[in-house]
């Protein structure tokens, strides 16, 4: 199964344009979607999960028509949705959380969803603590119990938005993990502003601004993107930060000397090393790239 | 079994057991009831029923009792039940709910049922002691089936009628101003007649259950001056058929709203 999305837009109350004419193709396994805060991300996500409606252009998932009641209907059968802001209801037990969700989830057979939901309860780790309210639950344990609910009706297409923001380091490797353990034979699309997060999951990428794809490939492909372009320059001084001609990844306070890691130009005046690019040059080369255009319409 | 079903019965299961669990409930619940006993013990009409039971016919203590609980109650009922609905926004569980291919109209009807019967037990159970008292206090056990007939023919119409009100309409309306607005209505709209003010109190609107408690058990606490048995039939079938028509209206309010969005 794939996903096709052909000059999506969606134009918010008051004209506010939050997806301007997207095109993407995303295929089966594991797929990241990178793009700073306010990008078109999460409404790309909402469109997808069936909550919000594009304004126009075209959408498929598998055969399912995502521009049509009856179609959103037919996606939601095969989906599974861990929403950036997962709101559980704080009084009940992860597992009639589960249980509840199952329900609405069509799995009707109530032997079968039970088992199902304590498959899941084992697989996220949280069977011994099922019982308690969600209430009581860390922020790591509400995701755990979100990926859960998200995997209730075994999707093949599973959307996961945001899912390590505010997590500890512990908490993020142990759910990156989870993740790459999803991919197999669904498309689990996999939203993010934390670069790390995508480096350890996916091969697949494409990347947004403003509402557009501007970049999709592999992960390798976004690193080619920055070749000859990353640099670690000594200064003196500090360097300006709104220099049009380069990006400031990193700095390091030598003492006596400042250094710094830029992608783009360096400045004549200084020496610079060039370095081997990684994910984040390329992520920070991209969305600062003015002349980047978004991806080309798709042909059908 | 049918999909639409499965979704609502597991929506009215689930909303009914969050409610129960709901401490604010039965807390709330109780202080009202101890204030209307409260009240109720400086009304000498009621202590006179009180002091005489055995004295009065059977029948109209045990609908006397009946229309004292819906008289107050129900305004501790529909304000318990205004934020169910907003609760599913403020808890963000209704974006999670809204990704599921379930009805949306069989989850609202079932937060609807559920959660209204969750909020009732409060009431059977002040009203089953009540009624184990008279039991008790007269020795006839005939007040057990009259019981039952009271309580399903003028409390719960009206609870359905105020669960689907104050389960619907604070999806847009602001929930705090549906319960001022609401205990408004309750005084204006069931229990008063006020001089040069139209009201519904006097029409088969009310949800107090007057018309039912006049027209089928021939007394009433409410400002009903005349109701037959078929003015009682009227009354329950138009609170039952408007508790049922409110929560459709805006279920597909709701899906018109979401697709605006």
């Amino acid at each position: 199964m794939d996903i096709r999305i052909n000059n999506l837009e969606k134009i918010y109350r008051g004209n506010v344009h939050a997806l301007n004419g997207l095109n993407l193709e995303i295929p089966n396994g594991m797929f990241g979607l990178l793009g700073p805060n306010g990008a078109g991300k999460t409404t790309l996500m909402r469109i997808l999960a069936g909550i919000l409606h594009g304004t126009s252009g075209e959408l498929y998932v598998g055969e399912h028509n995502g521009m049509t009641a009856a179609g959103r209907t037919e996606i939601k059968r095969i989906l599974g949705y861990l929403p950036q802001d997962l709101g559980v209801y704080p009084d009940l037990s992860a597992r009639e959380f589960l249980d509840y969700i199952g329900i609405l989830k069509g799995l009707n057979d109530k032997k079968a969803r039970h088992k199902r939901v304590e498959e899941l309860l084992e697989l996220v780790a949280l069977t011994h603590v099922a019982n308690r309210k969600l209430k009581t639950y860390s922020g790591g344990m509400k995701r755990r119990a979100g990926i859960a609910q998200a995997l209730l009706n075994d999707p093949k297409f599973l959307i996961v938005d945001e899912p390590t923001a505010g997590l500890d380091p512990e908490e993020r490797i142990r759910f990156r993990n989870l993740l790459s353990s999803l991919g197999g034979n669904r498309v689990v699309l996999l939203s993010t502003h934390i670069v790390e997060d995508i480096a350890q999951t996916s091969q697949n990428i494409a990347m947004m601004r403003n509402g557009q794809v501007i970049f999709k490939g592999t992960l390798t492909d976004l690193i080619n993107e920055t070749q000859n372009k990353v640099w670690n320059v000594t200064s003196a001084g500090p360097l300006p930060q709104d220099n049009p001609n380069f990006v400031i990844v990193s700095t390091m306070n030598m003492g006596a000397s400042m250094q710094y890691r830029i992608v783009g130009t360096p400045p004549a005046n200084l020496s610079a090393t060039p370095l081997a690019p990684n994910l984040e040059d390329g992520y920070v080369w991209l969305m600062h790239a003015p002349d980047r255009q978004p991806t080309s319409t798709l042909k059908r | 079994m049918n999909e639409k079903f499965a979704v609502f019965w597991g929506a009215c299961a689930y909303e009914f057991k969050m409610q129960c669990k709901r401490p604010t409930v039965w807390v709330a619940m109780l202080l009202v009831e101890l204030f209307m006993i409260g009240i109720m013990t400086r009304v000498p009409e009621f202590t006179n029923v009180l002091g005489h039971l055995k004295q009065f016919p059977i029948l109209r203590v045990v609908v006397y009792w009946t229309d004292l609980l819906n008289y107050i109650l129900p305004v501790a009922f529909g304000i318990l039940l205004a934020d169910r609905l907003q609760r599913d926004k403020r808890t963000r569980v209704d974006e999670l709910l809204t990704a599921t291919p379930s009805s949306h109209t069989a989850r609202l009807y079932g937060k609807f049922l559920g959660s209204s019967i969750a909020t009732a037990l409060p009431i059977l159970l002040l009203f089953l002691i009540g009624i184990g008292i008279i039991v008790a206090l007269t020795g006839n056990i005939v007040a057990l089936p009259m019981a039952l007939a009271t309580f399903a023919a003028v409390i719960i119409p009206g609870l359905l009628f105020v669960g689907a009100f104050s389960v619907s309409l604070p999806a847009f309306i602001w929930v705090p101003l549906y319960q001022i607005g609401f205990v408004g209505y309750w005084f204006w709209g069931n229990l008063y007649q006020p001089k040069g003010i139209p009201t519904l109190s006097t029409s088969i609107l009310t949800p107090a259950g007057g018309y039912m408690s006049l027209g089928f058990f021939g007394t009433s606490i409410f400002p009903v001056a005349k109701a037959n048995a078929i003015q009682g039939i009227e009354s329950l079938l138009v609170l039952v058929f408007l508790s049922l028509l409110v929560v459709l209206i805006i279920s597909k309010l709701q899906k018109w709203q979401q697709a605006k969005m």
